[in-house]
């Protein structure tokens, strides 16, 4: 068997099949064959339970590859547990043996020690940003990869996108690959201990996410699998897809306060989804959340009642709740809209008053006609406008207390609350003021827009208005409009 | 009872007869936003139905019961206080040109004033159908003003743009109405309207069952007899608009000096909905224009 075969079947038996005696037999046939196999001087330094000749192992794998952040960890943690008085001894010892180890002198090693932490791959801390210098690194390291994967060395190109991890953890392509390869090769404890190390790392690739949460549902482990799917969805890298698959795995499954959850973590991040947003406030309905969904689905037709979502949201709002907002209730605009109301209503007394001769309104009605805004404008101020800004700050307005709470939970699922007021409201004292002044200037502009008609009204001389009988009529045709 | 029971009967076959060919509107099917209760629709029709009943109705119907008696003198006598009553209070152009008995003020008494009871209950039962919704997007307040508005629009319309020297009294809610209803199909233009229309209801029995038997799914579950038919709203608005606005021409063009129904003021009444805008709800304003349903 050639070299790399009897790596394969050593780390196989070493992880796979527990024998680690076996395993580390192979190993050595193998570094004899190919000592410059860095990733089997570390392999075989798991296989051995003395310290020193664990040392030895590692040293060797450093020897080829001084870089190997794996190795260098594993050496400190070694000389960690043997103190600092020994380790200063056996890096003595390390370095004298280097020079004559060789794969024989570990295979004596008749004391196994094993941990299921043992892996392939080790975890351990890495950066996630490589060095300015690395980065030419990495780019060799992935070609090295992509020949090696093109000579059919499968192992040989792991190794490469292992090496470019170990300098930067969550390198998206030697990632991808590597797991790819390894749970081909069904290594997926390795590649779960790769992705585990870009987590660990804080990596902020979504697919890294992904890709972990499908190996924690390989390998059964549905807990950690939903807790990665509910941190994913606060990823700020995670995009609508990622959220939508995540919500959608959630509703599939009957989890509609997990897919609330995906929501309350990532909605922030699109304002402007009007499909996200509503799905959102559809789940909120469905959870006996009303007031909560009014809130989105107002958002949602704000951004635009054409498109779908927004015609929908709209149609919900509308069975929902009235929905008088902020921007309403401060509006000038809106309340001189009114007014002009009032306004047309004198105009067209006025008018009828004057004898349908707009020419002949004549000053005092046309002064009325502008009282009549002048006096609806506060009228409307003191009743439906009492929020219109500035007007109610310079007023000396107070914002008004928040509506109660739901008093229980069947009132917070069945009632639609308006939502709070932010903006300082005239005080009722000065609306009532506002409004009898508003009254009274009304009062006196419809007076003087009508006042030939209210006089002649109070004493009605119908001496002049021609009256036919009812014989004079009989040849005529009924009058109604 | 029993009297109660045959006028009812008589107001049901009537409207049948009368809804044969025309749809009649009965209500609308949306819902309200803000409030169940259309306050001043059942005030305005209480005041309407008040007036007809306390000046209009009890001469009118009296005289014409004495008449039918034999008794002519005093048929004669309440028929003419009838006709009096809507001479002095009706439309006219000559009390505001002149100055002369009540003046403009008529502007607002015709508004409430009928010629019988089918009059009367003809537009009831338009401003219930239409203005319940229009009051729930305006408040009952704004939704007076608006209706006074649309009523005096309708009066000057029918009385400016007449060329007719004949000043025949107008009078009836119609012209208000008019409004209301232009106010709907400006604000519901989607809405539903359940009518009562004797071909219309014929119409779907026909078809409902030709698909029932054709087994298409989507009547399946629907039955086939109704007693009512749903119309959109903008197909018998539109229609009614069209049925007022030849006539109206015609008036405009020749003058209209013989009595009758008012097409113009019904004509302008409509136009006038465009001021509903001053008197809708400012959320519904904003929704409005930002092209959200309301």
């Amino acid at each position: 068997m050639d070299a790399r075969t009897l790596f394969r079947e050593g780390v196989t038996a070493i992880r796979d099949e527990k024998d680690l005696n076996r395993g580390r037999d192979l190993l050595v046939q193998s570094l004899r064959l190919d000592p410059q196999n860095e990733q089997g001087w570390l392999w075989l330094s798991r296989t051995i339970s003395d310290p020193q000749k664990r040392l030895q192992a590692l040293e060797r794998a450093l020897r080829i590859n001084p870089n190997n952040t794996q190795a260098i960890q594993l050496v400190e943690r070694i000389q960690a547990q043997m103190g600092t008085a020994q380790t200063t001894r056996s890096a003595v010892s390390t370095t004298e043996m280097l020079a004559t180890s060789t794969p024989a002198a570990f295979q004596d090693e008749d004391h196994i020690e094993h941990t299921p932490e043992q892996t392939y791959i080790e975890h351990k801390a890495a950066p996630l940003k490589p060095r300015p210098a690395d980065q030419s690194r990495i780019q060799d390291l992935l070609a090295n990869a992509e020949e090696r994967l093109a000579a059919q060395d499968t192992e040989g190109a792991i190794e490469q996108w292992v090496r470019v991890l170990d300098l930067q953890v969550d390198h998206e392509e030697a990632l991808g690959k590597a797991v790819r390869h390894l749970s081909r090769l069904k290594y997926l404890d390795d590649a779960r201990e790769l992705v585990w190390r870009a987590l660990d790392a804080n990596t902020q690739h979504p697919s890294i996410y992904l890709t972990a949460i499908d190996i924690a549902r390989v390998q059964g482990d549905e807990g950690i699998s939903d807790e990665l799917r509910l941190k994913l969805a606060g990823l700020p890298t995670a995009d609508e897809k990622v959220i939508t698959r995540l919500v959608e795995y959630f509703i599939k499954r009957d989890r509609r306060p997990d897919a609330i959850t995906v929501f309350e973590r990532s909605i922030e991040r699109f304002p402007k989804n009007q499909a996200l947003l509503k799905q959102y406030a559809d789940l909120l309905m469905e959870q006996a959340r009303p007031n909560d969904a009014v809130a989105i689905y107002e958002q949602v037709a704000q951004l635009g009642a054409g498109t779908q979502a927004g015609k929908e949201a709209d149609k919900k709002l509308l069975a929902l709740a009235p929905g008088l907002g902020d921007k309403e209730r401060g509006s000038v605009i809106l309340a001189v809209r009114e007014a002009a109301g009032f306004g047309v209503l004198a105009l067209l007394m006025a008018w009828q008053d004057a004898g349908l001769n707009l020419l002949a309104l004549g000053p005092a009605r046309l002064f009325g006609v502008i009282m009549s805004i002048v006096g609806g404008y506060l009228l409307i101020t003191a009743t439906s406008s009492a929020q219109q800004q500035p007007l109610a700050t310079m007023l000396g307005g107070v914002v008004p207390p928040a509506p109660p709470p739901p008093k229980n939970d069947f009132e917070a699922a069945t009632t639609v609350q308006a939502p709070p007021t932010q903006l300082p409201q005239i005080t009722l004292p000065l609306r009532l003021l506002i409004g009898a002044i508003g009254g009274t200037i009304l009062i006196i502009a419809l007076y003087l827009v009508f006042s030939t008609s209210i006089n002649l009204t109070r004493n009605p001389d119908f001496a002049d208005v021609r009256i036919p009988t009812i014989e004079e009529l009989l040849n005529e045709a009924e009058v109604s409009p | 009872m029993f009297l109660f029971i045959s006028f009812l009967i008589y107001i049901i076959t009537t409207l049948f007869f009368a809804s044969l060919l025309f749809p009649t509107p009965l209500s609308d099917n949306g819902n309200v936003r803000y409030s169940s209760l259309p306050i001043m629709t059942f005030v305005l029709i209480f005041v309407n139905s008040m007036v007809f009943m306390i000046f209009q109705g009890f001469d009118f119907y009296q005289g014409v019961n004495a008449l039918e008696a034999g008794d002519m003198n005093s048929g004669l006598s309440l028929i003419n206080n009838y006709v009096q009553t809507i001479w002095m209070y009706g439309y006219r152009g000559a009390l505001l040109r002149e100055s002369v008995g009540i003046g403009a003020m008529s502007t607002f008494t015709s508004m409430f004033m009928h010629s019988d009871m089918w009059h009367l209950l003809g537009n009831m039962i338009f401003l219930w159908a239409f203005g319940r919704r229009v009051e729930d997007a305006c408040g009952s307040w704004r939704f007076l003003i608006f209706y006074l508005c649309a009523g005096m629009i309708a009066n000057i319309g029918s009385e400016i743009l007449n060329p007719s020297q004949v000043d025949l009294p107008g009078i009836g809610a119609s012209g208000a109405i008019s409004g209301v209803m232009g106010a709907y199909l400006i604000l519901f233009p989607n809405g539903l309207v359940t009518c009562f229309w004797g071909i219309g209801i014929i119409l779907r029995f026909v078809i409902v069952a030709i698909m029932k038997v054709a087994g298409v799914n989507a009547v399946k579950g629907a039955p086939t007899w109704r007693w009512t038919i749903q119309l959109p709203g903008w197909l018998l608005l539109i229609y009614f608009l069209v049925r007022d606005l030849i006539p109206s021409l015609e008036t405009i063009q020749q003058g209209q000096d013989f009595g009758g129904v008012n097409n113009l003021a019904h004509l302008t009444g409509f136009l006038a909905a465009i001021v509903i805008f001053l008197f809708v709800r400012k959320d519904l304003v904003t929704r409005y224009f930002s092209g959200r349903a309301i």
